[in-house]
């Protein structure tokens, strides 16, 4: 390789380095540690314990969901992960540090995102290839079927990942935005779990639960839904619903990138 | 070489660099001068597009920071030695830096080596003594083997010993020829390290050149004398223009002639002089004159403000003592 195709600086390298950022800080590899404790002991919990008769009362699509709980709910913390990637740089001071490495702040904001969805698509994808795998064996061997292929549960498996990757973009932009650690990860648990149950709440009691179906979270989860015999008033269609919210991501993104470039750093 | 034109930054309603405009020349050390809270540290940050300047621009060897593909090689930066992960090891956090701007990682263990973390470039930050923190963020700063350097307060928090260290280094840096400018409100400190300086006081500057011109400029000379015939020679030398200062012990500080010409007038009037010495104000003497109406909050003693003190011997403090200890010269040739 020659000097002159050396010298350049790409986003590429930005991303390297958030890679490096996020294996060389314990926190990070302690919640990845818990990602796949909270994905794979669920599944084989279940598959082990769960009596064969109720297992066989449930749906083929709602047994891969079973196996999936763990994988769902462990998807929260990759995007605490994907949060701190920014606001733990603003939490411990070295966003002065990648600034200055590349003052171009719109390509640092890049190169996290880049970085957040492939984490969140490897480890998701690889939490439901483990966690379904294992259901699958374990299923199998005790004569209760698996099938990957029931209706249903194909879209299941990868909207989880999609999902994850959505929930990750989500607390990226959040930290964005609000640049402090613990507020930035008290909402990004709080408002799926929480503030969308919440407000879907208040949506009843007023009459109006279909306004639900405009809540972020709440609609990028449909990619994951099963959609058979439900009607399509109350609730977007699951690539609806999915894309829609992702328009909230990239506001949100769009929002926290033109923030951060206006803001001192 | 460091160019600053007309930089004004604003936070609300205060303003806290106000159309500051200087040079910084490669080569030697610059000291940032002012008191606590003059701008100093945000200057730097505005030079290195962390705060966005309300007017102005900075640029390093003609290109403004985001104007170069890998900002590294031409700057480095100490702001925070703290601004670090924890958890993270030094040699990690080097490593992250240098991906960034693809940078050879042969530079990590050189860095590593010429500040002298070799044997700790493994353990995490978090157990890091100040000391260590700062080479750790010196180490940061010469990764890209900059042709600039901006440290802010670097001394603040050493102890001795860590002082002399990046005095040294300091210079060691500008003597390859690159650009080092170092903030700081210790005048003293800037007179054992830099050889220009750039006083600022409330965002504003208050003067540029060498730390000698800065010292005449701001505090001035006089020359101290001692005769049996004072009385006489005081009101010849006031006779003649010049500005006399009394001393409690019969001697006098002469504002105006220099040594020779008070000497040639006493000699004229057959005056017998038994003390004739040029002196000058200390560094901090200089500074206070030079800033006082510039200091962020000003302490109103009740009462009189003492005047220098006469007699104080020349200050330009004792020169470090050679190295040679744990916080030894860098090791020669390593930086380039």
């Amino acid at each position: 390789m020659g000097p002159a195709r050396r010298r350049g600086c790409l986003v590429i390298d930005l991303i390297r380095a958030e890679y490096i950022k996020i294996r060389t800080v314990r926190s990070t590899m302690i919640m990845l540690l818990l990602v796949v404790l909270l994905s794979v002991v669920p599944a084989v919990l279940i598959a082990l314990l769960v009596s064969k008769q109720n297992l066989l009362t449930t749906e083929p699509r709602d047994r891969v969901q079973i196996a999936l709980i763990g994988v769902q709910f462990s998807q929260v913390l990759v995007a605490v992960i994907a949060a701190l990637v920014i606001a733990g740089e603003f939490r411990f001071g070295t966003i002065r540090t990648t600034f200055v490495t590349e003052p171009r702040r719109l390509r640092v904001l890049a190169a996290k995102l880049v970085t957040v969805l492939v984490l969140a698509a490897v480890v998701s994808a690889l939490m439901v290839g483990i966690s379904a795998g294992l259901t699958k064996l374990i299923l199998d061997s005790r004569g209760v079927d698996f099938s990957f292929t029931a209706f249903g549960a194909g879209r299941l498996l990868y909207g989880t990942v999609l999902y994850s990757m959505f929930y990750a973009a989500m607390g990226l932009a959040i930290a964005t935005l609000l640049r402090n650690a613990a507020a930035s990860i008290t909402l990004v648990i709080v408002l799926p779990l929480i503030v969308e149950n919440v407000l879907f709440g208040i949506f009843s009691v007023l009459d109006h639960e279909s306004w639900a179906k405009w809540l972020p979270f709440t609609a990028g989860a449909q990619i994951t839904a099963d959609t058979s015999g439900s009607s399509l008033t109350e609730r977007f269609a699951p690539w609806t619903g999915y894309g829609y919210a992702w328009l909230w991501a990239v506001a949100l993104l769009g929002l926290g990138a033109w923030l951060l470039q206006r803001r001192d750093a | 070489m460091i160019q600053v034109s007309g930089l004004t930054k604003r936070f609300g309603s205060v303003t806290a660099v106000r159309d500051l405009t200087f040079t910084v020349e490669s080569g030697q050390v610059t000291g940032f001068l002012g008191p606590n809270g003059a701008g100093k540290s945000t200057t730097m940050r505005c030079m290195l597009e962390l705060d966005r300047p309300d007017a102005g621009v900075c640029t390093f060897d003609g290109k403004k920071l985001s104007q170069y593909r890998q900002p590294l090689r031409e700057v480095g930066m100490l702001l925070d030695a703290k601004a670090v992960h924890p958890t993270r090891s030094a040699r990690n956090h080097l490593r992250a830096v240098a991906a960034a701007n693809r940078l050879p990682k042969a530079r990590i263990d050189e860095v590593l080596g010429l500040v002298g973390l070799s044997e700790v470039a493994g353990k995490r930050i978090g157990g890091f003594s100040l000391g260590m923190h700062q080479r750790l963020g010196l180490a940061t700063a010469l990764l890209g083997d900059p042709h600039t350097l901006l440290f802010d307060e670097p001394a603040n928090g050493l102890d001795p010993e860590g002082i002399l260290w990046i005095r040294t280094f300091m210079q060691y840096l500008a003597s390859q020829g690159r650009t080092v400018l170092v903030s700081s409100h210790l005048l003293a400190e800037m007179a054992l390290t830099a050889t220009d300086l750039v006083v600022i006081g409330r965002g504003a500057l208050i003067s540029q050149g060498t730390v000698q011109e800065f010292v005449d400029h701001a505090a001035g000379t006089w020359v101290h004398v001692r005769s049996p015939q004072v009385t006489q020679l005081a009101s010849l030398l006031t006779q003649h223009g010049a500005t006399v200062r009394p001393h409690a012990d019969g001697s006098i500080d002469v504002v105006g002639p220099d040594a020779a010409a008070i000497g040639e007038l006493a000699a004229g009037s057959a005056l017998v002089l038994h003390e004739l010495s040029p002196r000058q104000a200390s560094l901090e003497e200089a500074f206070l004159e030079a800033t006082k109406d510039a200091q962020e909050y000003q302490t109103h003693v009740p009462g009189e403000v003492p005047a220098p003190p006469p007699g104080v011997p020349s200050i330009v403090p004792p020169p470090p003592p050679p190295g040679g200890d744990s916080w030894g010269p860098p090791a020669a040739g390593g930086a380039s």
